[in-house]
């Protein structure tokens, strides 16, 4: 195989391979029957320094993350979070990607779901176990009032 | 160019047409970026949202202006593009289909939330992919609210 390929396939992969680490992401952070998904898996996506910041503190390295995730799902009945419009700009063995995330959550309370939407901006390294996020950071585009209210003991101001 | 060489290349073309889409709706998005949006037509593209309850735009300058209008009056957008699925590619042209919901604000107060389609024909240029044809047309049935939201932009 000439080099010109390979070159072109590795860069397939990657994008491919980084487009699955925001699925996981999501299948991590869904809540489903009032139980959140796997919190460990979730905090394995990021790298041993990698940053969680979506606007409810910062937590660095996946056992801080884990323990964030955990405070962050515990009122939700259904959390479903979907992760559209890629992009993503590769730069050897790091990278950069914007997904937009739309979210619908459900409450036992209130069955009706409430939706909320941001622009997540990543970055990503190249480990030995694979593409990890380095960092995740979010933009909100619009959130329901009830969605704030029930983190209103989270949210960070900016 | 060997059949492997081909195989890449065509994942390669359907992966940059579905960017060209993605960064055309993360520009709009940004509620900022004009260059991003016409960056991603041909100078002749057509912009064709009549189906929507506005008019149809050709061309950067007429593009450019709709959606300096369009900054000016909104809050915000948000766009969810989803089902990106390509209809063709032949040779240096190409075409698309898709889903995206839209929600947005206008300075007024005013909201919509709308379910639209959107069919794609692209040119492949020396700058890569670009848009020739961009039709949105309502999924769900709408009433006037679009034109609504955007009617000193229009």
């Amino acid at each position: 195989m000439t080099q010109a390929i390979e070159k072109q396939l590795q860069r397939l992969q990657d994008l491919e391979d980084i487009r699955t680490l925001r699925s996981r992401y999501a299948y991590g952070a869904n809540m489903l029957d009032g139980q959140p998904g796997d919190l460990q898996m979730f905090a394995a996506l990021f790298a041993s320094d990698g940053t969680f910041d979506v606007g409810m503190g910062v937590a660095t390295g996946p056992a801080e993350i884990e323990a964030m995730m955990k405070e962050l799902t515990t009122q939700w009945q259904c959390a479903m979070h979907y992760m559209l419009n890629p992009l993503i700009e590769l730069d050897g063995d790091r990278a950069s990607g914007t997904f937009t995330g739309l979210f619908a959550f459900t409450s036992k309370e209130n069955p009706s779901p409430i939706f909320l939407s941001n622009i997540y901006s990543d970055t990503y390294v190249r480990t030995p176990e694979g593409w990890r996020f380095q960092s995740v950071t979010i933009r909100t585009a619009f959130a329901d009032p009830a969605f704030l209210a029930g983190y209103a003991d989270h949210l960070v101001e900016g | 160019m060997s059949d492997l060489e081909t195989r890449i290349k065509n994942i390669e073309d359907r992966m940059a047409l579905e960017e060209v889409l993605q960064n055309y709706y993360a520009a709009v998005d940004t509620m900022s970026d004009l260059d991003g949006i016409v960056d991603c037509f041909t100078a002749d593209a057509v912009f064709d949202v009549v189906d929507l309850g506005l008019p149809r735009f050709v061309g950067h300058a007429e593009i450019r202006e709709f959606f300096t209008g369009v900054f000016r009056d909104t809050l915000y957008h948000a766009h969810h593009v989803s089902n990106f699925r390509v209809k063709y590619i032949d040779g240096d042209k190409a075409a698309a289909r898709g889903y995206v919901i839209g929600k947005a604000e206008g300075k007024t107060g005013f909201k919509v939330l709308v379910y639209c389609h959107y069919d794609i024909e692209y040119a492949r240029t020396p700058q890569g992919w670009k848009i020739t044809l961009f039709d949105e047309g309502a999924t769900v049935p709408i009433g006037d609210e679009v034109t609504e939201l955007h009617s000193h932009a229009s």
